[in-house]
């Protein structure tokens, strides 16, 4: 029987059509042979649709158009069965059994844990990682707690959050000491979206009153002047973490906006074409330093599948920064293990074995029965001693 | 008004004797010879008790002397009444150690129970009171009749159900080709080996068991249509046997590729008639291998050993007395469990484990057997070993406040008994016993008592024998050893046993639970 595996996609973030990008590309590359692909999408009002029709990269162009007539679905769990279920129907109710769940969504409610969260109190198996690392990974201000707990590198920073509006003179402080010009990010959005760079504390005020309507809480960071933007990726779980080929971005603004990222020179799909150069021309050092970094990394966090990790070379001290972790990353970051002979395919299979080791080692901690015959003889004994 | 309230009186009334009629035939697989058996053994041993059920009826059959009284119909509605409300107090505060489950099966069958009450009540109404009367003491033992009769006419339905579940399953399992399938079966050791090698196999493999001592047909059909999941990669399979052909019935339905034979002893002799019948039907599942399969045997067990293979699969063999493929040597036991060295081509590999007794060293090695065939490295193995967990109620040690308890209460036999007194007998201090005895070995019953009784004499200072009936046997064995008689007690229940062991053991102690019964055994 071959396992049906559910790739849930889109979602209620600001990476909606990136996730549909990198899901498109990974449903092409799986294996017809061990497993039949549901697409699950997930629309920006969070409902979930399920059709042949959202296999075709070119029905989203109109999405009215493509959510005409569909029905909504969620899912169900029936003895050892999961479904994917219509919501509403009187006598015939669609159902596809899901034996996997993929979810390919970037971002807030997809890359955060809370669709994780979902599928783990369903009991579905997912790939990917575990609700804690993708909650920690998506959220700047945990990370760098984490990070640092563990001693790794990070730019000098400092964070703050909504509350602390009324003395916002300790942001100036802060800001002091780790020197002008700096980077605001909010602290849960992906991808480059609301960043700003200030050189003053005037502009640091405006940029952290406005990074507060994405988030309620920012990360403030010194901007390294001459800096190179170095991406590995890593794959396994916590028994052996694997790195791939390093890239390097190559940077076009001060920053990498949100139009840099993604739509980058008009004719992408998803991440595969930014501005980049693979393998990265690095010193030997370097490339093997940021490597060990990246196991490093992928071991604190607890991560499993595929994952970026993103670094920041300051050249002219010759350091090197852990940035950003993505738990889900664009297109997977398949492009970054083909140079290692590592195909999607490949790499896609060995996702999902991963899954499935981590899910059979969860459940055979919950296999423990616990007897009581005895126990409850103790009690009632108990119970006849006080009467 | 009246009439009405006595025919709901009336169908309150035999709730309780239904409900424990069913708990019975339940406790007996829903076999009705086994049923009548045990019914025949009930009254033969409790006939003398019958006063006390006249004195309970004495009201009822006082009402006779009133004489054709008026209100006589309300009077009798109302004892019958005070009577039920009795009988379900006592019922629950009685504990039985397996209660009733109310399955599918066995609401139906109270459905259909209370559907002929209904008739038969419909038709006693119309009596006069006097012979109403009379036969409420019968109506009070009818439900333990009724039920042959009812169970035999639902019998075409079950069998029709079961039918469906089986070929559901059997679906199931067709869609899941690539289902490594490895069958256990023996006379015990079986639910081990299964724990065992569950665990030594799924770090690796994605592997799915049946669940608690799920043996049987039905048992094994529920857990594949409600546990397995089409991401399992293996199946293994604990098959059981209590009469002839079950095991080839089995074999058949799961066809599996691997099987384990464990070790063969006389259980459910009574059953089976021979110990011939029990070896071939435990062999059969070795015989209706695929040539492509592999059977892993337990080379210790001449019955296994003799057995003159009809089909050509491979053997691996296992063993610690005869030189086999995977041999166990060099085995000790102290407080904290076992040690002991496997030797599998002229290499010696060390092992530890928490679990107590030769029959479990055993265990291992045909569980290690299976999954070093399987590709998985002895280096996991020896991890996966040392930290096995006791399985429950088999030479379970579990630190009591009063005593350290070696829990062996799960289904024993002779040789299961012998093992677990042997490691008692190496406990410091003072060594207690408690036991009910064996039950199913049919003819033998008596002489492996005897046995057991003169066995316990060389390895227990205290013995807490439960059920005076069921134990007298084993109290002939003692005696015959001269055990001191101040150091045996006879008590009636597993519970007062347990009441007894708390005055008096001491912390030091060590308590051996040897079988403890399920309640259609208890007396």
């Amino acid at each position: 029987m071959k396992i049906q595996l559910g790739v849930m996609f889109g979602g209620e973030s600001v990476e909606h059509e990136i996730s549909i990008l990198s899901a498109m590309q990974l449903i092409k590359a799986l294996d017809k042979e061990k497993y039949d692909v549901i697409p699950i999408y997930v629309a920006k009002n969070k409902e979930m649709y399920t059709d042949q029709s959202f296999m075709e990269i070119e029905n989203y162009k109109d999405l009215t158009e493509l959510l005409k007539d569909k029905k909504t679905y969620h899912f169900l769990r029936k003895k050892q069965h999961f479904y994917l279920e219509q919501k509403n129907g009187l006598l015939k109710k669609k159902s596809y059994r899901i034996d996997l769940v993929f979810p390919m969504l970037h971002g807030t409610n997809g890359e955060d844990g809370s669709m994780q969260g979902y599928l783990k109190t369903i009991g579905i198996p997912f790939c990917q990682s575990d609700v804690c690392s993708c909650a920690i990974g998506q959220d700047k201000v945990m990370m760098k707690k984490l990070l640092s707990y563990a001693g790794l590198p990070l730019v000098p920073w400092f964070y703050t959050t909504v509350y602390d509006i009324k003395n916002s003179s300790v942001w100036f402080e802060k800001a002091k000491a780790l020197g002008y010009p700096l980077i605001i990010k909010p602290a849960n959005l992906g991808s480059s979206v609301g960043i700003q760079v200030v050189h003053d504390e005037d502009q640091l005020h405006k940029a952290i009153l406005e990074s507060f309507q994405y988030d309620d809480k920012v990360v403030i960071e010194k901007v390294i002047t001459n800096l190179r933007e170095v991406n590995a990726s890593v794959l396994g779980d916590m028994e052996h973490y694997e790195v791939s080929c390093l890239e390097e971005v190559i940077k076009q603004d001060a920053i990498l906006s949100y139009e840099d990222k993604y739509q980058g020179n008009g004719k992408a799909k998803g991440m595969a074409s930014a501005s980049r150069e693979i393998p990265a021309s690095l010193s030997e050092e370097q490339a093997q330093q940021i490597q060990l970094l990246a196991q490093r990394v992928a071991y604190e966090m607890e991560v499993s599948g595929v994952v970026r990790i993103d670094f920041l070379i300051d050249v002219d001290n010759d350091c090197i920064f852990v940035n950003e972790i993505n738990t889900i990353p664009g297109s997977l970051a398949f492009y970054l293990w083909q140079p290692k002979g590592v195909s999607f395919k490949d790499l896609l299979d060995r996702i999902l074995l991963i899954a499935l080791k981590r899910y059979r080692r969860k459940e055979k901690m919950v296999f423990t029965y616990e007897t009581n015959i005895l126990k409850d003889y103790d009690q009632r004994q108990g119970s006849k001693g006080k009467g | 008004m009246t009439t009405l309230m006595l025919f709901l009186s009336l169908l309150l009334f035999v709730y309780i004797p239904s409900k424990e009629a069913i708990h019975m035939y339940q406790q007996n697989r829903y076999q009705q010879e086994r049923y009548l058996y045990w019914i025949k053994q009930t009254v033969q041993r409790k006939y003398r008790n019958i006063w006390k059920y006249i004195i309970a009826f004495l009201p009822v059959l006082g009402l006779l002397t009133l004489r054709n009284y008026e209100g006589m119909t309300t009077l009798l509605a109302l004892l019958l009444f005070i009577y039920s409300y009795l009988c379900i107090k006592i019922d629950n505060n009685k504990v039985y150690i397996k209660p009733l489950v109310y399955t599918n099966r066995v609401q139906r069958l109270l459905a259909v129970h209370y559907l002929v009450y209904c008739l038969l009540f419909y038709i006693y109404i119309q009596w006069t009171v006097n012979v109403q009367i009379v036969c409420i003491p019968l109506i009070f033992f009818l439900p333990w009749l009724l039920l042959v009769p009812i169970s035999f006419c639902v019998l075409p339905i079950e069998k029709q159900i079961r039918k469906y579940y089986v070929r559901d399953a059997r679906r199931i399992l067709s869609e899941q080709a690539d289902l490594l399938k490895i069958g256990i079966t023996g006379s015990y050791g079986k639910t081990s080996v299964k724990t065992i090698l569950q665990s030594l196999l799924c770090d690796e493999y994605y592997s799915f068991m049946t669940p608690h001592s799920y043996n049987n047909l039905m048992g094994i059909t529920i857990s594949i249509r409600t546990l397995l999941k089409p991401l399992h990669e293996i199946f293994v399979c604990e098959m059981g046997a209590d009469h002839v052909h079950e095991i080839d019935e089995l074999s058949k339905f799961i066809q599996p590729q691997m099987a384990i034979v464990t070790a063969i002893g006389p259980q459910h002799l009574q059953t089976f008639q021979t110990m011939e019948n029990i070896v071939h039907e435990k062999m059969t599942l070795v015989e209706n291998l695929p040539n492509h399969g592999i059977a892993f045997l337990n080379k210790d067990d001449t019955n296994i050993q003799q057995y003159p293979l009809k089909n050509k699969c491979d053997i691996v063999w296992f063993g610690i007395h005869e030189e086999a493929d995977y041999q166990a040597c060099n085995i000790q036991y102290t407080k904290d469990g076992t040690t002991f060295q496997i030797l599998h081509k002229g290499r010696y590999y060390d092992m530890k484990t928490r679990l107590l007794g030769e029959h479990n060293v055993s265990n291992i090695l045909a569980a290690v057997a299976v999954a070093h065939t399987m590709k998985i490295p002895f280096e996991k193995l020896t991890f996966i070993i040392e930290q096995l967990p006791y399985v429950e109620h088999r030479l379970q040690v579990r630190e009591m406040p009063n005593y350290t308890l070696i829990d062996n209460a799960y289904n024993s036999n002779p040789k299961g008994a012998y093992y677990a007194l042997q490691v008692l007998k190496q406990m410091p201090k003072r060594r207690l016993l408690v036991t009910p005895g064996f039950i199913d070995l049919g003819s033998i019953t008596k002489e492996e008592h005897r046995t057991f009784g003169k066995q316990i004499a060389s390895c227990c200072d205290i013995v807490i024998l439960v059920g005076q009936q069921q134990t007298k046997d084993i109290l002939t064995g003692l005696h015959e050893e001269q055990f001191p008689q101040q150091h045996i007690h006879v008590v009636s229940t597993i519970h007062e046993a347990f009441q007894l062991l708390n005055s008096i053991a001491t912390k030091e102690d060590t308590v051996l639970i040897e079988n403890d019964l399920p309640d259609a055994f208890n007396h």
